[in-house]
């Protein structure tokens, strides 16, 4: 006796699609306070630690806003990729090349320009450098077939060696004690708020993610892209450069990220040191997942990203638990994301078959 | 002579090393793709592999406890991971870096948790030298003093290279990779076989990290898997999914990375500290040129990453 199991697709309310996160969130959550519970913390006063640090209070909020920016940003990007099949990996990579670009311009620039002008300048050529970067691996996957899923990977690794190489020669701070990093940057994002953190690439940011929207959803281009991306087949037979499509998605993508590689040195930290690549490029695909590779469902996602990175602070400094815990409950949604949904928008038959 | 002799043989020794972990992923990996599934998440079960090697060898004392319950964890996660992708036919992409975000994120999360607060190593693995062989001059010391899980991969994969192509098995598995229609019809349980290759692959998986961690690098830290599992994967295209010519792909990597730390060493003796960076960066672009050499010509199983139901 066999047993088979079918997948029956069932009529599913729009709502439900919120549910389908929300279940993951929840359940990852669950799982949470059993690690909590394993390593000895009451999972009770964990977590109103980790709420009280994230939404607890209006700077907690403003916190938790400034983290989700390079999420948002990335995710946006990644979005755009996932949607034509690429799977970039290598936003963390991107994202230092930014991060490394708006330095070096900045400290070229800052004291021969006027601030706006530097400020402009380093963006816009970590954009660029961004964009490039990706594109390398996005040109040996369109032109020879390439895996992208390994060059990005690659490719992050060796982003991570030169910022780690610069840090200690070219961009190195001659009054450096404790580690490597950069001289301060003058020329820096200015705050919406002042005197609360949050700069003005917060801005950028969702205004990334609503143009983004309109070009997938509204443009004659994002019409084809999501044509492209549904069905290559399709979009070759109604004479659609699919190549074309697969370059612009990764080096879209790594333009967002080294945008979010120059908002967080510009607007966060002032200088660059090695604490910059933390892995927010990998976290920035499951909030793409998250998301749905929407643009505007995105913003909530990145906002709830920020709100565990942000969280996990508090709950490390209330009840000593790692900070890492992030992680933990990050695989974890990812995964029950995947098992939502397929509970959600499918009816799971059991069937046995044969004697 | 005698240095440069000795010399040969550590870089032949340390490189051969270095390929082990990625010989026995991508070996396990030319198993999966064979029978059609792709699994992403190996880099994510060698990390769980190389944690709880790890822990149960410094709780034990016993490496062969680590490396049975890398082994352990490979199995469980392949399972984990044929239940999403065969029977609940998720995106194999997308399941696959579910389980490397899995991994990633729980072995740095039990790791900090358990021993976050102090440095701890463990009694590595030593290399053993064969009699009679490890004589031989320069070849001798570099590929018979070695750990006994490299002896381990130079018996598995020649065995497991034959078997693929002369075994029923491996019959069974190839047919499901490339036509799993066919190969139901036949009478092959295509469902079984696809379970059993994915976590065959991931237990292969969980005993490389395992040895990453229990015979070269001696402690755990975070992401200790330099990108090794999504090396495995690309290798696999090198070898264009047969496990000789994958193996080759990882000696490619080993040999690379064993010439950079010898050279590192030549470099920051000479003052140039800066350049160890940028030696590190070599094994990486080595791949990325290996992968682009053999770009032309490497034909995928037919049915790779296509979810297989029975309509």
């Amino acid at each position: 006796m066999a047993i088979l199991i079918k997948l029956v697709e069932r009529e599913v309310p729009p709502y439900m699609f919120v549910a389908i996160p929300v279940i993951a969130f929840l359940l990852a959550f669950a799982i949470g306070a059993i690690l909590m519970m394993w390593a000895g913390v009451n999972p009770l006063l964990g977590y109103s630690a980790f709420l009280r640090g994230s939404l607890g209070t209006p700077a907690a909020v403003i916190d938790s806003l400034v983290r989700m920016t390079p999420f948002l940003l990335m995710a946006t990007g990644i979005a755009f990729s996932n949607r034509v099949g690429v799977l970039n990996i290598g936003a963390e990579g991107q994202y230092i090349i930014g991060a490394i670009t708006t330095t070096w311009v900045t400290l070229a620039l800052q004291q021969v320009v006027s601030p706006g002008l530097s400020i402009t300048a380093s963006i816009v050529l970590a954009i660029i450098m961004g964009g490039l970067w990706a594109a390398f691996a996005g040109v040996l996957k369109a032109y020879l077939g390439i895996n992208e899923i390994v060059t990005t990977v690659i490719m992050n690794w060796l982003a991570f060696k030169l910022l780690q190489w610069l840090l200690r020669g070219p961009l190195k701070s001659p009054t450096a004690q404790m580690w490597p990093m950069s001289p301060p940057l003058t020329a820096t994002l200015p705050y919406i708020i002042p005197g609360a953190g949050l700069h003005a690439g917060f801005l950028i940011a969702v205004a990334v993610a609503v143009m983004a929207y309109y070009l997938l959803f509204r443009t004659n281009f994002g019409f084809k892209f999501r044509v492209t991306g549904a069905n290559p087949e399709v979009a070759t037979y109604a004479g659609y450069d699919v190549r074309k499509f697969v370059l612009f998605s990764i080096a879209f993508s790594g333009a967002l990220a080294g945008l979010a590689g120059a908002g967080e040195v510009l607007g966060v930290f002032h200088f660059l040191y090695e604490g910059i690549a933390v892995g927010l490029g990998y976290t920035a695909i499951i909030v793409a997942l998250v998301g749905k590779n929407h643009p505007l469902a995105i913003i909530p996602s990145a906002f709830m990203f920020g709100v565990i990175y942000n969280g996990v602070v508090y709950l490390q400094s209330a009840t000593g638990l790692t900070y890492t815990f992030s992680k933990a409950i990050e695989g974890l949604i990812y995964l029950f994301v995947l098992l939502s949904e397929v509970f959600v928008l499918y009816r799971v038959k059991v069937i046995k078959v044969g004697e | 002579m005698i240095v440069l002799e000795q010399m040969a043989s550590s870089v032949i020794n340390l490189g051969i090393a270095m390929a082990t972990p990625l010989a026995l992923a991508s070996l396990g990996e030319v198993y999966s793709e064979r029978a059609g599934m792709i699994n992403l998440g190996i880099e994510g079960i060698m990390l769980m592999g190389a944690f709880l090697g790890f822990h149960f060898t410094y709780v034990t004392g016993n490496l062969l406890v680590g490396y049975l319950m890398g082994i352990a964890v490979g199995l469980a996660l392949g399972l984990l991971l044929a239940f999403m992708t065969v029977t609940l036919r998720v995106n194999q992409v997308i399941a696959g870096m579910g389980i490397y975000f899995f991994g990633f994120g729980l072995s740095d999360f039990l790791y900090k948790t358990l021993y976050g607060k102090e440095y701890v190593t463990i009694h590595k693995s030593i290399q053993i030298p064969i009699p009679g062989l490890s004589g031989i001059p320069v070849l001798g010391e570099g590929l018979f003093r070695q750990y006994p899980m490299v002896y381990l991969s130079y018996v598995l994969i020649p065995l497991m290279w034959y078997l693929l192509y002369n075994s029923r098995w491996g019959l069974w598995l190839r047919s499901v990779g490339e036509n799993p229609k066919a190969a139901d019809t036949m009478g092959v349980n295509v469902f079984r076989v696809k379970y059993l290759a994915l976590m065959l692959g991931s237990s292969l998986a969980g005993l490389a990290g395992a040895f990453l961690c229990l015979g070269i690098t001696g402690v755990f830290f975070e992401n200790l898997t330099f990108g090794m599992g999504f090396i495995a994967i690309g290798l696999v295209y090198f070898g264009k999914w047969d496990p000789l010519r994958a193996w080759a792909g990882t000696l490619i990597f080993g040999f690379t990375w064993s010439i950079s730390t010898t050279l590192q060493e030549f470099f920051i003796k000479a003052g140039y500290p800066g350049m160890t960076y940028f030696l590190l960066m070599l094994p990486y672009i080595a791949v990325i040129v290996a992968l682009i050499a053999v770009s032309r010509g490497a034909r995928a199983p037919k049915f790779l990453g296509i979810p297989y139901s029975r309509e």
